[in-house]
């Protein structure tokens, strides 16, 4: 009896999003639209690397929940990579976000972190 | 009185006077007084009467004319005796028909009153009801009533179509009340001339109260069932009296407790709880309120620079109508003083004056009120008066001078310019703003605490902090007035000066942008820079930056949505306890309670909502108020 071979094939595309300086109100939607262009072409992972990320507000913090709400939606998710700076951690943290979010060391970006 | 002869005494008559002229009689006469009652037959009294039997008792005699014989004198003594006897029989139960009916009269009188007086618990009418009754029932011109009470004026009611004069009713009763076992006085004593006959009896209303009814001029004469029926009636209307008055004295009390509750709420809920303490300055304010809520407020308010404002006042009156006055000057003096594009004290009691006279003219009522700001960095105390007393200054090396009101009080004259005046202050002078409650506090002789026993003790404490002071003064006063009750509230603002720091001040700075997510930016990067150089934490830097970050996007997103024209003006400044951040906008008004503010659930996966809610979590103290199209948040966070 010969082999008998099935073979499926799934392709998940991350998007993994490098941020260096200040997200704010008035970076938020330069970030939104990026994000939705990947989302409109099926990207359901993203990894947001913020290690360089000096300042988060909640403006900018709603863009990421906006993310993860829509890829949870097609079983995608949003990984962190934390900040650095306490300016950017901190609403995290006081939003308990820091709970929700899954975070990642820079290492395991794309391709590991999956 | 004649008795009545009846048909039936008539027949009777008629066949005993058959008897008579059988044995030769020609006429028979029954006769009272000399009048003939009855004759038979139809009289012929020409002849002499030839016999006359009368009757002592019934005051009759019997006549008997053409018999001369006396064996008839005992036949006609028991014809008189019997028509004596028959007679008086008929009167009393014509007495007893009448005292039956009046009996009757009475009660259903009382009746009548007992239903009437319970449908009313108004006094003049219950007081009407007594006399109207009890003319009706003893048939009198008129009556009155006398109340009398201690300390208080007499109140003298009557009813009566000739009224008799106040004084005499007046007299009358005092004259009853000495001694009040008599009842009844006649005219040929003391009663004035239109007077016949008075009888008082008490009305029985509460033993404070001396009270006696007077009734008078009766036909007749007043008699004791007389007396038993007024006591009777005064009985009934005193009880009802006296529960006219609980009731009365019940739905007064009940109304002034839940007034002064009301009033002693809302000026304890507009005090400042705690006073905010500057660098170079010993502050301290309290408020003892009396019993019965006076109008007095205070209130000490930091500025984010070196100034503290204090504010002392006194509306006119107690209770509600002051209370509600009081919370309103309040209100604005805290939003001008604390805002303050007002350099000087005076502007600000123009303002009150000008939002306030007419609503202050209306009740009739006005506001003593003293206002002084505190300039540390300058050490100087600018101030306006108006009104207010006593106000002293203690300086360091010399003796308390009362500083007398240069200005009228609030609410008089909508067209008076207050006028500033300032004072140069060196380390250790005191300066207290008291309320009237102290100078004019009373012991029990009746004696005025004054403004010399309060120099004396503002002299003798004067080393002390300044809380000690205001203590040591309400000590004095409380020692002073003894078991006197408080009449009036006692408030007080003591400041005492001391060496100013140095350096106080690290950062003051203030910036104007445009409501664009773009420019806010700047007073956030200024903030976190001043606070760098301040050499103030970056944990703390970082969280009074993201504070102002917050509040700024929800400026541009809720006051001006997004409208490019609006500003907002940004003021930032730190002194070494505390870090104030406070912006201006001119944008629609904020429609928020900070304590209703909650941090959304992270699971809910909320994309909005957490702005306000980190400002709280961040901040030691977030105020807001919105006055004349101007929005202002206030933040604090204490190193």
């Amino acid at each position: 009896m010969s082999l008998e071979i099935n073979s499926t094939e799934q392709i998940i595309k991350i998007a993994a999003i490098t941020l260096k300086g200040r997200l704010d109100a008035f970076e938020a939607p330069a970030l939104r639209k990026i994000c939705d262009d990947y989302i409109s072409n099926e990207f359901s992972h993203f990894v947001f690397d913020l290690t360089d990320v000096a300042m988060l507000d909640s403006a900018g913090l709603a863009v990421l929940v906006s993310v993860l709400k829509r890829t949870r939606l097609k079983n995608g998710d949003v990984r962190l990579v934390w900040p650095r700076e306490e300016a950017a951690s901190r609403i995290l943290k006081l939003t308990k976000f820091d709970q929700v979010f899954v975070s990642i060391e820079k290492s395991e970006i794309v391709p590991r972190g999956f | 009185m004649f008795p009545e002869i009846t048909e039936k005494h008539r027949e009777s008559f008629k066949s005993l006077a058959a008897g008579w002229v059988r044995v030769g009689a020609s006429c028979v006469q029954l006769l009272k007084g000399g009048q003939v009652l009855i004759g038979c037959p139809n009289s012929n009294t020409s002849s002499e009467p030839s016999l006359l039997v009368t009757s002592l008792g019934s005051g009759l005699s019997l006549q008997v004319f053409g018999v001369t014989d006396m064996r008839w004198v005992p036949t006609a003594e028991s014809m008189l005796e019997v028509f004596s006897t028959l007679l008086s029989a008929d009167a009393d139960l014509d007495n007893l028909t009448a005292a039956l009916v009046e009996t009757q009269d009475r009660l259903v009188a009382l009746y009548e009153l007992t239903q009437a007086t319970r449908r009313t618990l108004e006094m003049p009418k219950l007081l009407d009801l007594l006399i109207e009754q009890s003319r009706h029932l003893m048939d009198v011109d008129g009556g009155f009533v006398v109340l009398k009470e201690k300390g208080k004026q007499t109140i003298i009611h009557q009813v009566s179509e000739s009224p008799m004069h106040p004084a005499h009713a007046e007299a009358a009763a005092t004259l009853y009340l000495r001694d009040p076992s008599r009842h009844i006085f006649k005219d040929s004593e003391t009663l004035p001339a239109n007077l016949k006959n008075v009888m008082m009896v008490t009305l029985p209303v509460r033993d404070e109260i001396s009270a006696a009814v007077g009734l008078f001029n009766k036909t007749g004469n007043f008699t004791t069932p007389d007396i038993k029926l007024a006591k009777a009636i005064a009985g009934h209307i005193g009880a009802q009296m006296e529960n006219a008055m609980l009731h009365k004295e019940a739905v007064e009390r009940a109304r002034l407790e839940t007034e002064m509750d009301i009033a002693r709420q809302v000026q304890t809920a507009i005090l400042p709880q705690h006073i905010p303490q500057v660098d170079g300055l010993d502050a301290f304010a309290t408020s003892i309120p009396a019993l019965e809520v006076g109008g007095d407020f205070f209130d000490v308010i930091d500025r984010s620079e070196e100034a503290l404002v204090f504010a002392l006042g006194d509306v006119t009156g107690k209770g509600m109508p002051a209370a509600l006055l009081m919370s309103m000057t309040h209100t604005i003096i805290k939003s001008a003083s604390r805002n303050m594009p007002f350099d000087h004290p005076h502007q600000v009691l123009d303002r009150l004056n000008h939002d306030m006279a007419a609503d202050f003219a209306n009740v009739g009522m006005f506001t003593t009120v003293m206002l002084g700001m505190v300039d540390c960095a300058d050490c100087k105390l600018h101030f306006s008066n108006a009104g207010q007393s006593p106000i002293y200054h203690v300086p360091v090396n010399g003796e308390p001078m009362l500083l007398e009101a240069q200005d009228i009080p609030v609410g008089i004259l909508d067209t008076v310019e207050y006028t500033t005046q300032s004072l140069n202050l060196s380390q250790g002078d005191l300066f207290i703003a008291a309320s009237d409650g102290f100078p004019e506090s009373r012991n029990p002789a009746g004696e005025m605490y004054g403004y010399e026993r309060m120099k004396a003790i503002l002299s003798t404490s004067r080393e002390l902090s300044a809380k000690q002071i205001a203590e040591a003064l309400l000590a004095d006063v409380n020692a002073f007035c003894g078991t006197h009750p408080q009449d009036d509230d006692r408030t007080i603002v003591v400041l005492k000066f001391e060496k100013a720091t140095e350096k106080r001040i690290m950062f003051n700075e203030s910036i104007t942008i445009y409501a664009n997510y773009e420019e806010i930016r700047q007073p956030c990067e200024r903030l976190r820079l001043n606070l760098r150089q301040a050499e103030i934490s970056e944990e703390i830097a970082g969280l009074c930056e993201l504070s102002l970050q917050e509040l700024l996007t929800n400026l541009v997103d809720h006051a001006y949505e997004g409208s490019p024209n609006g500003q907002i003006t940004v003021r930032m400044a730190s002194n070494r306890g505390q870090i104030f951040i406070q912006t201006e906008d001119a944008g629609t008004p904020a429609n928020i309670k900070m304590e209703d503010v909650h941090m959304p659930d992270p699971e809910d996966l909320a994309e909005g909502g957490y702005g306000m809610a980190i400002i709280r979590s961040l901040m030691d103290d977030i105020r807001y108020e919105s006055a004349q199209g101007k929005n202002i948040w206030t933040l604090v966070k204490n190193l």
